[in-house]
């Protein structure tokens, strides 16, 4: 098994901290500038910005956890540790936009639906999808680091991304019984309002990928670490 | 409008905080993986 500690992901991932840290500063001002600039809705006003926020937080969501499924994969056909860390990496940042966009979400819907939660099918997917990582992130926590827990991890992440297809067509999938707008190609967004959102998209993802960057580095210095502490105890008990 | 305000504030503070909390992690590992190098030479 190759478990090298400093793979050629990690030091990509180290490399690419700086340039991604960087262009997300400048995004993230440009993207407070496009949002603050566009235009009210007709029928919500202000109320529809949280798009900016919501949606993009769902797609950095999706992407996390496709490439959990692609680290698990690499890793079971591969059986390099360097994929299995960035399955772990993936999962844990997925999870954290997909609860930003599992919070901004109701606050959206008290606003415009008058109630935070409706079971509305994207809604109960986007929950299990949720819960699905959730439980993909305690089960990496509580079990003991190994090749068993990786390659159980894996399928585990392989079939959890089967629900990222069902959530994005939940919506078509039960016609015309969604309360959730419609997917956006779909949907017209309306006059000065794709600027912004390509804005949004683009500061969310790269904000998704210099997160990742730093969380995959970490768990390259934890492998690390754990090496040279068990070589340590083993030179105390000699 | 608060119902906007609240959730980029909620965005940017979880991401910040989460950021933060990563790079604080992987100072005390870079200081944790030192101190034990310069144990093994010792």
């Amino acid at each position: 098994m190759n478990d090298r500690a400093d793979t050629s992901l990690e030091r990509m991932a180290r490399a690419a901290q700086g340039p991604a840290g960087a262009l997300l500063l400048l995004l993230t001002a440009v993207a407070g500038f496009v949002i603050v600039r566009a235009p009210a809705d007709v029928v919500q006003g202000v109320l529809y910005k949280i798009l900016f926020v919501h949606a993009p937080a769902a797609f950095a969501a999706y992407l996390g956890f496709l490439l959990t499924a692609v680290g698990g994969a690499l890793y079971l056909w591969r059986n390099d540790e360097q994929w299995d860390r960035l399955a772990v990496a993936s999962a844990e940042v997925g999870l954290l936009f997909c609860t930003l966009n599992i919070v901004t979400g109701p606050i959206w819907a008290k606003a415009a639906w008058g109630k935070p939660w409706v079971w509305d099918p994207r809604l109960v997917v986007t929950a299990l999808l949720w819960v699905t990582y959730l439980a993909y992130g305690l089960l990496r926590s509580f079990s003991e680091p190994g090749p068993r827990a990786a390659r159980f991890a894996a399928v585990y992440g392989i079939a959890g991304v089967l629900l990222i297809p069902l959530n994005y067509f939940a919506i078509d999938l039960f016609g015309g019984r969604a309360q959730h707008p419609e997917n956006l190609q779909r949907a017209s967004l309306g006059v000065g309002i794709a600027l912004p959102f390509l804005a949004g998209m683009l500061a969310m993802l790269v904000a998704f990928l210099y997160l990742l960057a730093l969380r995959l580095e970490i768990e390259g210095l934890r492998v690390r670490r754990d090496r040279i502490d068990h070589e340590n105890a083993l030179e105390d008990s000699a | 409008m608060s119902y906007v305000i609240a959730s980029y504030a909620i965005v940017l503070g979880s991401l910040i905080v989460y950021g933060i909390f990563l790079r604080r992690s992987r100072r005390l590992l870079r200081k944790a993986l030192k101190e034990g190098r310069n144990r093994d030479r010792s």
